[in-house]
């Protein structure tokens, strides 16, 4: 039997802002001493109350716009139960049936896949394991994190990593997130199913991936677990539905065994917080927020500037790259600009004046045939005989004393690396 | 009348530890409560929307700005045990954990 | 000639005006009625006496520096009043009277308490409730029972039991509570004071205890209609850390009291006449009714739904939040494990859990919320034909001790003529009527939602015609 890989993806995106989710504490946590940044609300102390993050809603929004989400004219928050030590008040405050956006998609190169929804909630805290204790820190829990929910579109783990590469380029093209993975400001959950090849029903079960923080794991823990998944459907056995974890150490994924009734997580609305209304006109407002995104700017770059559409790719890794090349190309060739941009990547970090004059420079410079006339002439003056000579015998320093002549006569305008190359040449030649 | 295995899941679901001469109990008052609130199928609600918010508000919303945080002597003076600036508990081995 | 502490809170601020008596002496002969009273009826859990007569010193130097200014900066200066113990206060003990946070000392203070204090108020304590306010009787409080000051062998009601039998017995001026469905005003009736229940938002939660999110409102509970509007004044108001606290700004609700140009139009529900209602307390209640229609009132009867759906929509929707705000008491960051829960506490999670739970949740929940609306609409007719509604506020004047163990929906039955309003979140107050067998009974006045000034106009009024009890 062939079986096909039917995958879905939860993208959790924590929001660079300068507060938490339902209370101001600061949202600058990294490397910050534990414990350090929090309040009786995002620490869960009794009588505390939550209060939205106008910002962290519009982030959301602007996400959902960019993703060709609908965004909802009536939103709310829900209460989503369940006990963990990390999770101050017994419950995290999510959205459940009326998320902030709905129904979008995003187009890969191969194909089209479906956005299920963009929500909105907090995040927990910090939990660090070490000798059957667990320490907790709540400098974390409460910020404001975003989730984009696929549709089980993927039918390969490199459509997987391609789209989760895109969503972190246009989170920081909207520059609502740095989506750093190694700080946990971009984290991936995938689920994992197979199915009859061929078939259009969707399977009974799904198997959640979690703790997958790199791309790189992101592929190795989808290969693990259609391996995985295919022998049991060889046996004749149905995987079970469960999480598992991504063990990077072990490169496998283990289950996580849980009750049945730990999933029933209860949810209703929430009380501490008004609903959500949006006019049409301020929906209007939003989308028109949105910026040329990554996709779109290439396609642009190759048909404006007539570059390659590698190149433009990496043009259009960041925002800010982007439209550096963008002004720049204003004063100059943008093919070349494009060229040195993408070979010379020390060049990416300086601002467009500086690169304008790095570029005049090197436009200005003779090319080689030119200089191979000067070169020419200069070997044949007789004032020069006697560095050629030496330069024969060995001396390898007479050729800076050559250089210097073709220099001179060059005006300056000459890559010295390169006239030492032809000079080589020409006096091996001659 | 509501069955000991649903008197024990809803216990554990609400993480309370229910010992075996409460379970009886619990069955017998969770059941008489159960009956009392059934009268409401008496009152036709097909087409009432439901009322989860009383303050008639709407869209209640703070800034983007920063308040200052407790004190990690506040934070942690409440606490059972600690140790430095961490709150301790036992392990608990769960979900989709960050070992780290 | 009365004693200090028997004095209303208008009556305190004139002496202390006029240079009759200071702070201290106020706040002295308080902690002396405590001291004499308290160890029988036991309303308070905290004192904070050290704390009590700094203030009131503070408060004295204010006064002779500033004189009549000081009143005007500081409009409750150098007044004692009593806490229910759900209200957080920086570094003193909150409880919520029970167990498992018996030794939890708040980092932070309570809206409603920081508007008191920065008003000049002085805290004398904490006062006992029904643990985390599950309750109409105090029974349920995990420390120890409340006595009512009218006979001690009887429940002074709940939650806000403490506070009721605290200001009943002039132990304090005033005192503060919290009303999810009935905790003011039922033991106000009970306790033979005037309990106000603001409509809901009107009053910040923030730092009080949630039990029930979606109809919780903190509230004052006095010895005059007149101070309670005083009170309400002070701790009314917008607040930034609570998104469900109205803006609708008024002025000054003391200035209803005392108004009679028009008379408001007054309704009365037969349903709430429920069967089985104690005849002494009918009585009194419609005694209460002639002593208006005497005055000029107008009263027509008006049909509302019957209170028994209320019981049964509160029941869920308050449990399933309780079962839901009860889940952050894990033992780690404050209090203890949750097997330190009392029995009440627990049987409410539960059957929140249950009704919240797959399965059950559109059965029970989702039709409560329905039903909640069936109420709301209903105020909302009723309220277009008349501006008010009276009735009973308990179908019983105070019950023995004891009376509450093993019910399964004792609280929620009891208050069955409060939930309504409750689950509407519109505005009510319970005034003295007069005794039953020797123990109180109170006149209830509703109003729609941000009436208050209607509810505390007709309650004054009545006060004024009823005269001394």
């Amino acid at each position: 039997m062939k079986l096909e890989l039917v995958l879905g993806l939860e993208i959790h995106i924590q929001l660079k802002l300068k507060s938490k989710m339902f209370c101001r504490c600061s949202a600058d946590i990294y490397q910050s001493e534990p414990n350090t940044l929090t309040c009786p609300v995002c620490l869960g102390l009794p009588g505390a109350l939550p209060v939205p993050n106008r910002e962290a809603i519009k982030s959301t929004q602007l996400l959902g716009a960019a993703l060709n989400c609908k965004l909802s004219g009536f939103s709310k928050f829900d209460r989503k139960n369940y006990f963990y030590p990390d999770l101050p008040k017994g419950y995290q405050i999510s959205q459940y049936d009326l998320p902030l956006c709905v129904d979008g998609h995003l187009d890969l190169f191969s194909k089209r896949v479906g956005i299920t929804r963009v929500h909105l909630e907090e995040d927990t805290g910090k939990s660090i394991h070490e000798n059957g204790l667990t320490l907790l820190d709540f400098n974390k829990s409460g910020l404001a994190l975003v989730e984009v929910v696929t549709e089980p579109d993927f039918r390969t783990s490199t459509e997987a990593v391609e789209l989760s590469k895109l969503i972190q380029r246009i989170v920081r093209y909207l520059q609502i997130s740095d989506a750093d993975m190694e700080k946990g400001q971009l984290r991936l959950e995938a689920n994992v199913s197979l199915r009859k090849q061929g078939s259009e029903k969707l399977p009974t079960y799904k198997v959640e991936i979690k703790n997958i923080n790199s791309f790189r794991f992101l592929e190795k823990a989808i290969k693990y677990e259609v391996t995985r998944q295919s022998k049991l459907f060889e046996s004749g056995l149905m995987p079970e539905q469960e999480n598992r974890g991504w063990d990077d150490i072990k490169s496998v994924t283990l289950s996580q065994r849980e009750k049945e009734e730990a999933h029933d997580y209860r949810y209703f609305p929430e009380p501490d917080i008004p609903p959500m209304e949006f006019s049409s006109k301020y929906l209007k407002e939003i989308k028109a927020r949105v910026p040329e995104l990554p996709d779109k700017k290439v396609e642009r770059f190759v048909r404006i500037y007539g570059i390659g559409v590698d190149t433009a790719r990496v043009l259009c890794e960041s925002l800010e790259l982007s439209e550096k090349f963008e002004k720049a190309s204003k004063e100059t060739d943008p093919k070349r600009l494009a060229n040195l941009l993408v070979n010379k990547t020390d060049l990416r970090n300086l601002d467009v004046d500086n690169l304008l004059k790095r570029i005049k420079v090197k436009e200005d410079l003779l090319d080689e045939s030119a200089l191979k006339v000067i070169v020419k002439d200069v070997i044949n003056l007789k004032e020069n005989v006697k560095a050629i000579k030496d330069y024969k015998s060995g001396k390898e320093q007479s050729i800076m004393f050559l250089l210097g002549a073709v220099m001179k006569k060059a005006n300056g305008k000459a890559d010295p690396l390169l006239v030492k190359e032809i000079l080589r040449k020409e006096i091996n030649e001659s | 009348m509501i069955s000991t295995s649903d008197v024990e899941k809803v216990a554990r679901l609400s993480k309370l530890e229910i010992s075996g001469t409460e379970v009886k109990k619990f069955q017998t008052l969770l059941s008489e409560a159960i009956d009392y609130i059934k009268v409401l199928n008496e009152l036709d609600t097909t087409d009432i929307k439901p009322t989860s918010q009383v303050s008639g508000k709407v869209n209640i919303f703070d800034e983007d700005f920063v308040r200052k945080s407790l004190s990690m002597k506040d934070v942690l003076r409440n606490a059972k045990e600690k140790k430095e600036s961490f709150f301790v508990t036992k392990s608990v081995i769960k979900k989709n954990e960050k070992i780290k | 000639m009365k004693k200090l502490n028997e004095l209303s809170i208008k009556e305190s601020l004139e002496g202390l005006k006029e240079l009759k008596f200071t702070p201290q002496d106020l706040v002295f002969a308080c902690l002396d009625e405590i001291k004499t009273k308290d160890e029988d009826l036991r309303a308070f859990v905290t004192l904070v006496r050290e704390e009590a007569l700094k203030s009131a010193a503070r408060a004295d130097d204010l006064i002779r520096e500033l004189g009549g200014e000081a009143f005007a900066r500081f409009p409750l200066l150098g007044v004692p009043y009593a806490l229910k113990d759900n209200f957080c206060t920086e570094n003193v003990l909150t409880t919520a009277s029970s167990n498992i946070i018996r030794n939890f000392s708040p980092p932070y203070e309570s809206t409603v308490s920081k508007k008191l204090k920065e008003a000049g108020a002085i805290l004398l304590g904490k006062t006992n409730l029904d643990a985390f306010a599950h309750g109409s009787s105090t029974e349920a409080s995990d420390f120890f029972t409340t006595k009512n000051p009218y006979d001690i062998t009887r429940l002074p009601g709940g939650s806000s039991g403490g506070s009721a039998a605290a200001v009943a017995s002039n132990m304090c001026i005033f005192a503060v509570g919290s009303e999810t469905a009935g905790s003011i005003r039922q033991p106000a009736a009970w306790c033979g004071v005037v309990g106000l229940k603001p409509t809901y938002g009107r009053v910040s939660r923030y730092g009080v205890i949630s039990m029930a999110s979606s109809t919780d409102s903190p509230g004052p509970l006095t010895k005059t209609v007149w101070d309670a509007a005083f009170i309400l004044n002070i701790i009314s108001g917008k607040d930034e850390f609570d998104a469900t606290s109205t803006d609708i700004d008024v002025s000054d609700f003391t200035r209803s009291v005392g108004r009679t140009e028009t008379k408001l139009k007054i309704g009365i529900a037969k349903s709430y006449f429920v069967k089985g209602m104690d005849e002494g307390v009918k009585s009194k209640v419609l005694e209460a009714v002639g002593v208006l229609k005497k005055e000029g009132y107008s009263v027509k009867e008006v049909d509302l739904l019957d209170p028994k759906y209320s019981v049964a929509v509160y029941t869920i929707i308050q449990r399933s939040e309780v079962s839901s705000n009860l889940a952050r008491f894990d033992g780690i960051r404050y209090g203890f494990d949750r097997s330190s829960f009392g029995f009440e506490a627990k049987k409410r999670i539960m059957l929140g859990t249950y009704t919240l739970s797959a399965g059950y949740y559109d059965q029970f929940y989702a039709k409560a919320q329905k039903v909640r609306t069936l109420i709301i609409e209903d105020f909302k007719r009723a309220f277009s034909e008349v501006d008010v509604i009276v009735g009973p506020i308990s179908p019983c004047t105070a019950l023995k001790e004891g009376a509450t163990k093993d019910n399964a929906m004792f609280g929620e039955i009891q208050d069955m003529l409060l939930e309504p309003s409750s689950m509407a979140g519109i505005t009510g107050i319970s005034v003295p009527c007069g005794f039953s067998n020797g123990l109180p009974v109170g006149f209830g006045i509703m109003a729609d939602k941000f009436n208050e000034e209607k509810v505390l106009n007709l309650a004054a009024s009545y006060e004024a015609s009823r005269g001394e009890l």
